[in-house]
């Protein structure tokens, strides 16, 4: 009897706590009341006749824009921040406020700021940088071209088209990308005094890579030739082999699709048939000559459990070899040749016939917070931005003569203050712009050669500005993905003892995760796209 | 006046010291836990910002797809499983076993030094232990295999080892909560009644039977609810532990992928909020199940030590 | 014959003398493995950053360097506001939650109070379901205001169920005859709590106050969420320290995907010296817990 009413009271308890928890949520529907309103709130332009522009937007309200962007505020940031606003009070009667997420936190944080109800207005945004996930989640406040026109003319003159057609996602662009075409070049970094050791005079293809290993392993006991393996350099030889081998005549093939789906087509075929590397030809090639290299002892039998990439372990000594975007390497650089100078450090070309990529215009962008109580006047913010020389150049640079001092029209000397504002490092890449772009000199002997050439070769891919829409088939990724952090990067490593068989159960392993689903919807969006484009 | 004569109203009215006292803790829970638990419905949607968690559209199961999808539910529910038992097993036998040594040596310098000693690897975080463990293991560079190559042996590859990891793991987690375990099991062992053992003495009882008969007997309760506790979070797996121990490594995945390290895995680039949701309310699920049964079988041969 | 003693200063017999000597191997081979690591990690913090990558870890450092601590230590009034902060979190927190969690646990622990199976299943139940950490955090932001508020780095952690459940198991080994002659002198609920229990209690309550204590201590998950630069000075330590290494690290990591400049912090040592700046404190704290930890408070002597 008295079991049964204890029985009772709990369920009633617990009754009680739904009821209680439904009152509190029902209570405030979190976000029902400020939806984001398109630009219906601000008063028509004849109501306010005397404002300087009468066909321009209406500035008279002067508005703070919060500007949230990633990385530790630096010291002399509310000093250029001050300048700007300056320009921007008198431009457009806003200023901005910046926010700073560390470097530490923003992959938590970066969501659920759009999730808190906190009131901010702009963000910077990548492809890299959860872009694809918060445009999909109404993160962002949709740009049209009649508000770019309406309240970003500048932009709307310089932004290269194709960026435009990148920043796509379901038709609707929700970032500006920056104005700026960047390429990733490979290089090989290789210890000159072990080339001259062994008689080898260049390391520019992955043959010569190979005898340059090859003597390496034979002879330096305790050296590792290439130390690859962390998550940063997995793929980097895969990358190598599969691009010069997808590059050579009559196989053609460009990846398509997020690279967790592992998806190539033909560059020739206009009906655009999709399909899993495994399925291409030169697969089975690549894998069996990574077995071969890994086998050989040219990175560690423990590559894929490393800790430290293929360039920090050149650093330290232990490789002597390093493979490495354009980018890095001037950094690496610098600093190998200042601690160990007696290593005659040498650069040398690894895309070998492979035209470099241009980047994505996405890899650095800016967006709207979708809730953003002012989103017509933080786009005009950000047309200053990214267009006006002054702001745009205190936002990369500093401030001139203080930090930086110009050297010609497009280079420039950084000063002794730009400590406390370094060069293109405080967050400012989503506003990089080539018409106003300045680059630091010195560096590596052969860079400005090697550049030239990539810069005449680069080219964007075919399927470039394809974006592709992955809402129905999100399981199908999340199960791709798996295996592409698993077994794929195994392969692409050369672990494997049976390349033909392990590549076979690939096939299995995807197969069973849905790649025929979603390799025919990638082959229906990319067939679309080819023929609209 | 009706309500009023229900036991619960009576019991509101005479003990209500004790209801209040309950409050504070009771408040913090229901903050803390019992409004965001709402959130659960996130499992069964696809989360937008403009729509927020109760607006967002309904996908029901769909979220869930995803894990039953890859062929990976069931092993790496197994090895959560396993693996945790595991722990408890060789977790709970160390730290009594540590527990009742500290409580009887003599040296009282010796006592506090090396209880304190055995808390360290407690604040050593698991990217460290990893870093330790990559440079006992490294196959080129490793401390083992130095060794190995000092006496002329064979050096061994422990990362594509299969076999191997699960004592590795066990260790490193005997390593990390032995210490802090410990410290559990001896506030109990001290609050046993002196008398007892001196009583036991008196009858002539011997070290070990001592620690049969009065010992163990009398820290079963502790012993029993840390059990059912365990239970209760059998379907969760220390994300950090597994990820770093093992540098994620895809070779020996079949013997050391948990859920969680699984979970994170798939949904690294995706950031789908309702899947995260989805996979955390499968393991509730499970857990809660389980621990419900393991709890009736308890209450039915000791209410006193049950957990509800 | 000079006769050994035990921990309580009576003589010992043979199996005693016995499960000493072994208890003292064991522990003292334990306590060398558990060291072991730590002085690899102490060394390994006054080492530079290439002979970590080179050598891993040693017992003696190779290229003494103190670059890591000096990179902690650059701005120091920052590394002390963050311990200050610490702190204070740690002991605000530790006296709440242990006063709540015991009451709590007296209250669960009592077999006169018929509620006790409901009320630990609804803090219980807690522990198994959650919400996720999307709705927990809005809930904590908009509505109970946690953004930027040094609330938030006690109210949230307050309570562990887990730790609840343990004190009450403690509780339980409490003779429930003392309570009952307590009452029979007239005390109430409250006083029997705080004459009777608290004190035959204080392995248990230094035990689980400890683990509060370390919680509290080693958390920056909720300043990660709930602070933002500019409070700077709410930051705790673990936090403060936490930001120099993954600021590297992340930078790094975001460097290679985008050409953005990479960083050149010595993060493996600063890993290292991270563990030793953040540890010292509380070991040093501990030993004064200990006396908690000794056998021989007898049940008895309350009684008597």
């Amino acid at each position: 009897m008295k079991r049964k009413t204890n029985r009772i009271l709990s369920l009633l308890l617990a009754l009680v706590m739904c009821v209680g928890i439904l009152c509190a949520c029902g209570g405030n529907p979190p976000s029902k009341d400020d939806t984001p309103t398109p630009p219906a709130k601000t008063d028509e332009p004849d109501t306010a006749p005397d404002t300087q522009q009468p066909t321009g937007p209406d500035i008279s309200e002067e508005v703070t824009l919060t500007m949230y962007l990633i990385g530790d505020r630096p010291v002399d940031n509310d000093e250029v921040f001050g300048k700007i606003n300056e320009r921007l009070k008198s431009e457009i009667n806003a200023t901005i406020d910046v926010k700073f997420m560390s470097w530490s936190e923003y992959e938590s944080k970066y969501p659920l700021i759009f999730a808190s109800g906190e009131d901010w207005d702009i963000i910077y945004t990548a492809d890299w940088c959860f872009y694809n996930a918060q445009a999909t989640k109404q993160g962002y406040w949709e740009i049209t071209q009649e508000a770019l026109e309406t309240y970003a003319p500048m932009t709307a003159q310089t932004m290269y088209p194709e960026a435009w057609e990148q920043a796509k996602v379901g038709g609707k662009v929700y970032m500006l990308p920056m104005n700026y075409k960047e390429i990733t070049a490979y290089v090989y970094m290789v210890r000159g005094d072990l080339m001259d050791k062994y008689g080898i005079t260049s390391v520019s293809s992955l043959d010569e890579a190979e005898a340059y290993m090859d003597a390496i392993v034979k002879n330096e006991t305790g050296m590792i030739p290439l130390d690859v393996g962390s998550d940063y350099d997995k793929l980097f030889i895969f990358d190598r082999m599969w691009k010069q081998a997808c590059g050579k005549d009559g196989v053609n093939l460009t990846d398509v699709g997020p690279w967790q789906v592992m998806a190539s087509v033909k560059t020739d075929d206009a009906a655009a048939e999709v399909k899993g590397h495994y399925d291409q030809a030169p697969f089975l090639d690549v894998i069996t000559r990574l077995k071969d290299w890994k086998d050989r002892g040219f990175w560690s039998k423990n590559a894929v459990v490393n800790t430290q990439n293929n360039t920090e372990s050149f650093q330290a000594g232990r490789s002597a070899l390093a493979l490495m975007n354009a980018n890095t390497a001037k950094s690496v650089y610098a600093a190998v040749t200042a601690d160990h100078p007696e290593w005659d450090v040498r650069v040398f070309d690894a895309q070998e016939d492979v035209p470099p990529v241009l980047n994505s215009y996405l890899a650095n962008g800016m967006s709207i917070f979708s809730k953003s109580k002012h989103p017509e006047r933080a786009l005009m913010a950000l047309d200053y931005l990214r267009n006006d020389k002054e702001v745009n150049s205190l936002f990369c640079y500093g401030i001139e003569g203080k930090h930086w001092e110009a050297s010609g029209s497009n280079a420039l000397v950084s000063l002794p203050g730009s400590a406390n504002y370094a060069y293109d490092s405080n967050c400012n890449w989503g506003v990089r712009n080539d018409s106003n772009w300045r680059v630091i000199e010195g560096g590596i002997p052969n860079l400005p050669e090697l550049t030239a050439g990539w810069q005449e070769s680069a080219k964007s891919s075919l399927y470039q500005t394809f974006v592709f829409d992955d809402a129905e088939v999100k399981n199908e990724i999340a199960a791709m993905g798996e295996i592409f952090n698993t077994d794929y990067k195994l392969l692409g490593l050369g672990f494997t003892d049976d390349p033909a068989g392990d590549i076979a159960k690939l096939r299995d392993k995807m197969e069973a995760a849905g790649a025929a689903k979603v390799y025919a919807a990638i082959q229906e969006q990319a067939k679309a796209f080819l023929e609209t484009n | 006046m009706k309500k009023n004569d229900h036991p619960f109203w009576k019991d509101l009215r005479r003990n209500r010291v004790k209801w209040l006292m309950l409050v504070p803790a009771a408040v913090a829970v229901i903050l803390m836990c019992y409004i965001p638990m709402a959130g659960i419905v996130l499992a069964f949607k696809e989360y937008n910002y403009h729509d927020g968690i109760f607006g967002s559209p309904w996908v029901w199961l769909e979220n869930f797809r995803y894990f039953f999808q890859s062929g990976k539910a069931w092993s790496t529910t197994r090895n959560t499983i396993l693996y945790n038992l595991a722990f408890l097993c060789v977790n709970t036998v160390l730290q009594i076993t540590c527990a009742i040594m500290l409580s009887e040596v003599a040296g009282k310098k010796f006592k506090r030094i090396t209880q304190s000693v055995m808390f360290l690897p407690y604040f050593i975080s698991w990217v460290v232990v990893g870093a330790f463990v990559y440079n006992l293991f490294n196959y080129e560079f490793g401390a083992v295999n130095s060794f190995l190559k000092g006496l002329g042996l064979a050096p061994i590859d422990v990362y594509s080892n299969k076999g191997a990891w699960p004592f590795i793991l066990i260790a490193f987690s005997a390593f990390k909560n032995v210490g802090y375990g410990t410290v559990m099991y001896l506030a109990s062992i001290v609050n046993i009644d002196d008398h007892l053992f001196e009583a036991a003495e008196l009858d002539g009882a011997n070290m070990w039977q001592k620690i049969r008969h009065i010992t163990l007997p009398c820290i079963r309760p502790t012993i029993v609810i840390l059990f059912l506790l365990a239970i209760g979070t059998i379907m969760k797996g220390d994300f950090q532990m597994f990820w770093q121990v093992t540098g994620n490594n895809p070779m020996v995945l079949e013997t050391t992928d948990v859920i969680d390290t699984y979970v994170t895995r798939s949904l690294l680039t995706l950031q789908e909020f309702g899947m995260t949701s989805a996979a955390g309310l499968y393991q509730s699920g499970i857990s809660f199940v389980l621990v419900l049964v393991a709890n009736y079988f308890v209450k039915k041969v000791e209410p006193d030590y049950a957990l509800f | 014959m000079h006769r050994l003693k035990d921990a309580n200063g009576r003589p010992m017999g043979r199996d005693r003398i016995i499960f000493n000597i072994i208890s003292y191997v064991v522990l003292t081979l334990l306590s060398l493995i558990c060291l072991l690591p730590f002085l690899l990690v102490i060394s390994g913090s006054f080492s530079d950053q290439q002979s970590i990558q080179l050598h891993g870890y040693q017992l003696l450092p190779q290229n003494f360097s103190l670059d890591a601590y000096k990179m902690l230590f650059r701005i120091p009034e920052e590394l002390l506001r963050a311990y200050g902060v610490t702190i204070f979190v740690t002991a605000a927190g530790t006296f709440f939650g242990l006063l709540f969690t015991s009451m709590a646990a007296f209250v669960l622990a009592n077999k006169d109070f018929r509620y006790r199976y409901q009320v630990s299943f609804f803090f219980y139940f807690t522990s198994i379901f959650g919400g996720g950490l999307v709705p927990w955090y809005i809930f904590n932001t908009k509505y109970l205001h946690f953004h930027n508020n040094i609330l938030s780095l006690i109210i949230p952690t307050v309570i562990n169920v887990t730790y609840l459940l343990i004190l009450k198991s403690y509780m339980m080994n409490i003779p429930q005859e003392l309570y009952e002659s307590a009452r029979l002198d007239g005390a109430g609920d409250w006083i029997i709590y705080c004459q009777v229990a608290m004190p035959l209690c204080k392995a248990g309550l230094a035990t689980v106050g400890l683990f509060i204590a370390l919680n509290y201590w080693n958390d920056w998950y909720n300043a990660m969420l709930f602070l933002d630069e500019g409070r700077k000075d709410l930051y705790p330590l673990q936090y403060f320290l936490n930001n120099i290494l993954t600021k590297a690290q992340a930078l790094n990591a975001a460097a290679a995907r985008s050409g953005i400049p990479a960083s050149d912090v010595p993060s493996e040592p600063m890993k290292l010296a991270m563990t030793v700046v953040a540890t010292g404190p509380i070991v040093l704290l501990y030993p004064f817990l200990q006396k908690y930890f000794v056998k021989g408070v007898t049940i008895g002597a309350v009684k008597g």
